[in-house]
Formats: structure tokens, sequence, C-alpha cells
């Protein structure tokens, strides 16, 4: 009842946030000192993403395929990276080293190559979402799989399980949670990355609608796009976190 | 008869156990006892196979000799209830037990197993339960349950009830012991308490040192006398319970 009473307050608190926001908005956006092209209200945005629909569907469409081929390669690419590496010891000690590096590395600094490369179409961005994407899921994985062994494999031991069989009964499963955390910091990665190499250069996707926005002083339809684009990741972040809730059961009910 | 003979063991480079010796009768319970940290745990896992020896061998009754330090098909003559339960919260009580049937074998009757052993530890209603809505006690009994799926000459309990207080701790170890009776399993089972493995085992071997050895074997008299005739509380009982208590501690 506590723990509810709470989840009830924080939710709240959540809402009255963005309520407040949404007000300084409106009051920002109805004085005069604010000239519209610099902050239009939010009911000229809205005007504007129904006005602008069809237009702003075929480019969401192009960058959420990006969005889904891209995030669901690189989490086959994570999974295989991570058996690989839990698999054999050298392997992991490599990609550890890999790992590390990788991630003080800006990628969106390559896009431009990405771009020179292969063309103004998905694929620049596809790589760039494997690039962002691939080393958060797959660190977590092995690291998820490593600390689930330290602490089952006594148990893989006394059952007499060989490692395929321990590995698909016991560590997998035990390192589910992990595996979830990566693929929900991922999944707003995705979109950072494609929206970025489409502002860049692209044929179609949001991030070209928002350069063309942008360079004709439209604010109104800027704002639109990112409104589009926030939902976007909200909604995905949020399906995989009832995805991770049904399959982790156990981890919420084990914390109560 | 099982005989171990001069195990020797390290970790990191300091010897453990050193060249521990001891027999393990047919059918018999042995109490293993020893101060905390002494190698107790490490001398059961040891005979599991979870840590390698540097020394020693393995004779069993059909007078076959195995080297224990390589991790082979002889050492299966043991299975152990690990210290903690380590039960997998993502699967229901029925299946961590089912999580120790053999692959390939058959389902139905791994299914019938595993619930005949439920009853046998008397959780056959909660079989469908998850291991965070059972008590401590609960899964450690859940735990020696998935461990009596696996065939074994040696059944190592390494204080499989240390973690339930003491009331409900001595009430398992009676009944464990009962079972044990019941299924005419060899059992080696480390406890701290001297009066009980003086109520529930057939001898009594005493690790201590560092490096561990075993330097106290007790014998004791038939179980069955020693419930029957109040044994426990005599004279005998208590110089032998004085006799554990100094050689554990014993520096």
């Amino acid at each position: 009842m506590k723990a509810r009473n709470s989840v009830l307050a924080k939710s709240l608190t959540t809402g009255l946030f963005f309520l407040a926001l949404i007000a300084l908005w409106l009051t920002l956006s109805n004085s005069t000192a604010v000239p519209e092209y610099v902050l239009p209200s939010p009911g000229r945005v809205l005007t504007t993403l129904l006005e602008d629909k069809s237009i702003l569907w075929s480019h969401a469409e192009e960058t959420l395929k990006e969005w889904a081929v891209g995030l669901g390669l690189s989490v086959i690419l994570a999974l295989m990276l991570s058996w690989l590496a839990f698999a054999s010891s050298k392997f992991s000690a490599f990609l550890q080293r890999i790992l590390v590096v990788s991630q003080s590395v800006p990628y969106l600094t390559i896009a431009p190559l990405l771009l020179l490369w292969l063309g103004l179409g998905a694929a620049p961005k596809i790589v760039l979402i494997l690039l962002t994407c691939t080393f958060p899921v797959a660190q977590l994985t092995l690291s998820g799989l490593i600390s689930a062994q330290k602490e089952f494999a006594i148990l893989a031991t006394v059952l007499r399980l060989e490692k395929q069989r321990a590995l698909r009964l016991i560590y997998v499963p035990a390192a589910l949670p992990d595996f979830f955390e990566g693929v929900k910091i991922s999944v707003t990665y995705a979109f950072v990355s494609s929206v970025m190499a489409e502002l860049i250069g692209s044929e179609a996707g949001l991030g070209v609608y928002l350069s063309r926005a942008q360079s004709a002083y439209r604010t109104d339809r800027v704002m639109a796009a990112v409104l589009l684009i926030v939902l976007f990741s909200l909604l995905c972040t949020w399906c995989v976190e009832l995805i991770s809730k049904k399959v982790l059961f156990w981890r919420i009910n084990q914390s109560v | 008869m099982i005989s171990i003979q001069g195990l020797s063991l390290a970790l990191d480079g300091h010897l453990i156990l050193a060249d521990v010796s001891f027999k393990i009768r047919a059918k018999s319970v042995v109490a293993l006892m020893g101060p905390s940290g002494c190698g107790k745990s490490t001398l059961l896992k040891a005979l599991v196979g979870v840590l390698r020896c540097s020394e020693g061998h393995l004779l069993l009754s059909e007078g076959k000799s195995h080297l224990l330090m390589q991790w082979n098909d002889q050492q299966k003559e043991f299975a152990l209830v690990p210290q903690s339960p380590l039960l997998l919260p993502w699967r229901t009580v029925l299946e961590n037990i089912l999580i120790a049937a053999p692959e390939g074998g058959d389902k139905q009757q791994a299914i019938d197993k595993a619930k005949e052993l439920l009853r046998r530890v008397e959780l056959e209603g909660s079989q469908h339960l998850y291991p965070w809505q059972i008590s401590q006690g609960m899964a450690a009994r859940v735990s020696l349950a998935r461990t009596l799926m696996i065939k074994s000459g040696v059944l190592l309990l390494d204080e499989p009830f240390a973690a339930v207080d003491a009331t409900t701790r001595f009430k398992l170890q009676r009944w464990l012991l009962e079972l044990v009776d019941t299924l005419h399993q060899t059992a080696v089972l480390v406890t701290h308490d001297p009066r009980e493995a003086l109520l529930v085992a057939d001898e009594i071997l005493i690790l201590n040192g560092k490096p561990a050895r075993m330097i106290e074997h007790i014998e004791l008299p038939e179980r069955s006398q020693r419930l029957l005739t109040d044994w426990i509380f005599g004279p005998s009982a208590g110089m032998l319970e004085k006799k554990i208590r100094s050689a554990l501690e014993k520096v």
C-alpha cells in the first residue's frame, strides 16, 4: 500500500513538473517580448503537427525504419559478441579493451565519413546506430553473464550441468535484466544517431524535415518535429520497459 | 565403504587442506566438525569437483582407485547440498528441482521423481510457488530435493540449514536424518553443534589446524541404541562432548 502511494506521489510530481513547463511555455509565447518565430505557442505547434501530418509521417516512417533495423541488428550483433566473449576468455579480454576505447569515441563525428562512403540512404544511419548501440548492449549483457557465472557456477557443477546447458538454463536468464538495461539505453541512442545523421545529410527522415524547417526559420515546424521525436523515443522506451517487466516478473516480485 | 587418502588442496598458493584422509561407511551419517574457516566447506567442494585438489586418492569399495586431482566421472560419487540454496528466482519450486534432471531423459519420469521428492521434503503443496514466496527453511529443503534428483553414493550437506533460526534448524536436521535413513543414503553433514553431532551421526570427524588435517575420529554407539536409552544425557556422551570441544578449540 505504502509502495503504491509513493508511486502515485512520484507520478503526480512528474505530471505537475510537465504541466508547469507547458504553463511557462504558454506564458512566454503569449507575451509580446518573445516573437512568434522564436517561440511559437503550443497551439501553433499542434496545428503545424496536424497540417504537416502526411509529410511528417512519411519522414517519420524513414526514421523509424532506420531505428528498427539499426536497433534490431545492434541487439543481434551484441548478443553474438557477448556470447563469444563469454565462451572465450581471450576474446573477452580483447572485447573489453575495445569497449573501453569505443566508449570515448564520439561516433557522430564519423557520420560525415559514413555519408561519403555509403550515400544518402538508410545505410549510413544504420551503420551509425550499430556503432552507438551495439556496445552498451554487449557490455551489459556480458557483465550480466559473468556475474551470473560467479554466483551460480557452483550450482552448475553440483548439478553436473554441461556448459551449454548451464548457459541456457542459468546464465542467460540471470543476465536478462542487464540485457534489458542495455536495450533501454540503446532505444534512445538509436533515435539520436539516426536523426543526427539525417541532419547532416539525407534524402528522407525527420532529420531532413528538421533541417529544412530550421533553415526556413519555421520554429513551429522544428518544435513539431522535436516533439514527435521525443514522443517516439518515450513510446519505444516505454514498450521496452513493458516487455522487460513482463519477462522479468521475478525481479520485481523479488525486491518487494 | 569409500575412502579418501592424502587429500591436499591449495587456494591462491595457500595450503588449506593437508594430507586429509578418512573413510565413509556405506549408509552411515558422518558429522564433519571444525572451527569456522578451517576448510570444511572447502573439503566438500573438493570432493564434488568444484575445487581442484592438488593431491589425493579416492578409493571406492570395488577396489577402484582414482586420482582426486582431475575432475572425472568418479567424483560423481558425491552430491553436494550447498550452504546457500541458490534457487533460480524465475523458476517455480518444481522447475528448480527439474533443473537437476538429466538432459534428454524421460520428461514425465523426471517430473514424477521431482514430485515424489517434494513429497518427501514435505513441500508437495508448494510446487508452483516461486523462491521469493517461500521461507528460508523451505528454500533449504527445495535445495536438498534438487540435489537428491542426481544419483550419488554420498550426500554432502554443507550446513544447509545455517540460514534458519536455531529451533527450526534443529527440527529440520532431525527430519533430514529420518529422510536419509529412509532413503538408505550415506551422508556427510557439516555441523557446529557437538550435541547435535552426538545425536544424529554415526561417527564424528574433526578438522583443525592451518593447513587443516583430520585431528579426531570418534565412533559413536549404534544410533537406535542411543535414541532408546537416553544415551545423550549419560556420562559417556558428556565425556565425548568434552573431547569434541577441546578438539575444536585446539589451535
